[in-house]
């Protein structure tokens, strides 16, 4: 039952995934050239200074990245399943509604995890060629948050699109953004140090939202 | 015989809208019973209970010795589920959902869905959001079969098909129901149809159930005669004889369960001067129009 929910999962947001990889590295691949460029055409002084007393992050351009990841995986899965409320064909499959529920979302975790840890890699580890493990370590604190700020817009997208009730929907998404938002508050590199963990625990929670959705849902709110 | 569904005391409301009142219906093991009634009626509604997504404000129904408000994935198994305009996951193709479906059912015949499949002029890798709705209808239908469950519940199954694929979808349910002993409930807008199909009818009008019985006993006992009056301002009461009437100029059709002689002595004694007075034979379409109105 697990191999055939992820099939159907997989078939649903397998472009959308191979999309996401290709813009993140896209991304990162312009992010390195134009770093290469600061080192060897333009103002190489300048751009250490401002990595270096500034806490200037220069890879910038990938700010909001993991977080549209979230989003645009969350809404490949969840979209199919509310239009022509298809959610009841998901729902009237032989296992527990919650499991059924639990599934999808564990699939699109497992998707946005992966997506992630390889964009993580592809983002850190060619920056050891251009910079010391100080600077490394200070970028791979700087995008825990993103990346945290993704997966929690990615239940909370899976939440808002199952919801039945557009005025709920629109309470929901302004819970969101007052909760990514937070994510994105500071644009000082490693500003979240000692913050992304409790915010960890608070995405670990929301990862059950779904379930909230979709007990309304079986209890006939349309 | 035994009862594959029983449903108890049903009432649901949409905030103070009631739906139905204490409504109470059962299915017998290898039956068809068609549920008849206008848009808003509560057909879909009494689906949605059956299958759980809905809770009644109060009642129950019991499906196959389980409450439709928890069913456990064995019950679940046993009932075919076929949603309204043939919905399926269309963002897969045929053989993809077979795959997806044979996952959850240990006893999936995979040749009764790729039997029906065969008739299709579909490609295998054509996805069934291209399809036709007639070629979706067969899609979900073969779904079905292939489950083989114990229950089939269709809600509005004739939505969107054209007569020909109509034809062929109620011929194929019927005879695979009758052959295999299934359980079938079934809403549908097109009347016609379900005259081949069901067994016993259920007729909703708005708040009530007018008619429950098995459609033979419901079509040799509902009656329409027609007759002209010579004063066309006449009204009758319904309620009694009078299930309904309607008026077209000095012209009267009257539905009644009573007969001929009956609906005479009537009109007699109302003092209604009528002639042309005859029996008209109707369809179960023309039956179902006779009891709820035109309107």
């Amino acid at each position: 039952m697990w191999k055939s929910m992820f099939y159907k999962e997989w078939i649903k947001i397998r472009l959308v995934f191979w999309l996401s990889l290709a813009i993140g590295a896209i991304a990162i691949l312009g992010i390195y050239l134009n770093v290469r460029h600061s080192f060897i055409i333009a103002n190489a002084h300048e751009f250490w200074d401002g990595i270096i007393n500034k806490m200037y992050i220069y890879f910038n351009l990938f700010k909001f990245i993991p977080l549209g990841i979230g989003v645009i995986i969350g809404l490949a899965q969840f979209i199919p399943e509310v239009k022509q409320r298809r959610i009841k064909l998901t729902l009237h499959l032989p296992l527990n509604e919650e499991k059924a529920g639990l599934k999808m979302v564990i699939f699109g975790v497992i998707c946005l995890v992966a997506l992630y840890l390889t964009l993580f890699a592809l983002l850190i580890f060619p920056g050891r060629y251009y910079f010391p493990y100080e600077v490394i370590a200070l970028s791979a604190s700087t995008v825990i948050p993103w990346f945290s700020a993704g997966l929690a817009a990615y239940f909370l997208t899976g939440m808002i699109t199952i919801e039945p009730l557009w005025k709920y929907k629109v309470f929901y998404a302004l819970l969101a953004f007052s909760f990514v938002h937070l994510f994105f508050q500071s644009p000082i590199a490693g500003a979240y140090k000692y913050a992304w963990l409790p915010f960890l625990g608070i995405i670990l929670l929301m990862s059950m939202s779904i379930l909230f959705s979709i007990y309304r849902f079986r209890k006939g709110e349309m | 015989m035994e009862n594959i569904v029983e449903c108890r005391n049903l009432t649901h409301y949409y905030g103070n809208k009631m739906v139905y009142e204490d409504l109470n219906f059962n299915i017998k093991k290898g039956s068809i019973l068609g549920l008849l009634g206008k848009n808003g009626t509560g057909k879909t509604t009494t689906i949605n209970i059956l299958n759980g997504y809905l809770t009644p404000r109060s009642g129950e129904c019991i499906i196959l010795g389980e409450n439709s408000k928890n069913l456990s994935p064995y019950v679940k198994s046993q009932i075919g589920y076929l949603i309204e305009n043939h919905v399926q996951y269309a963002f897969m193709n045929i053989y993809q959902i077979e795959k997806f479906y044979s996952g959850f059912y240990p006893n999936w015949k995979r040749e009764a869905y790729y039997d029906l499949m065969a008739k299709l002029k579909v490609t295998p890798k054509q996805k069934i959001s291209t399809m036709s709705c007639g070629q979706r209808s067969q899609v979900a239908l073969g779904l079905i079969l292939a489950q083989d469950p114990e229950l089939l519940v269709l809600d509005d199954f004739t939505m969107g098909l054209d007569p020909g694929y109509r034809r062929l979808f109620i011929d194929y349910l019927r005879n695979y129901a009758k052959a295999e002993g299934k359980t079938v409930f079934t809403t549908s807008h097109i009347i016609q149809d379900m005259e081949r199909l069901i067994d016993e009818c259920i007729v909703f009008d708005y708040n009530k159930v007018l008619v429950y019985m098995p459609v033979k006993e419901f079509m040799s006992t509902f009656k329409q005669f027609n007759f002209e009056v010579t004063n066309p301002d006449v009204e009758f009461e319904k309620g009694g004889l009078v299930e309904n009437y309607e008026k077209i100029d000095s012209t009267i059709e009257l539905y009644t369960y009573s007969r001929a002689n009956e609906v005479e002595s009537y009109l007699a004694s109302l003092g209604i001067a009528y002639s042309n007075f005859r029996e008209v034979p109707m369809t179960l379409e023309d039956a179902f129009i006779g009891l709820t109105g035109k309107y």
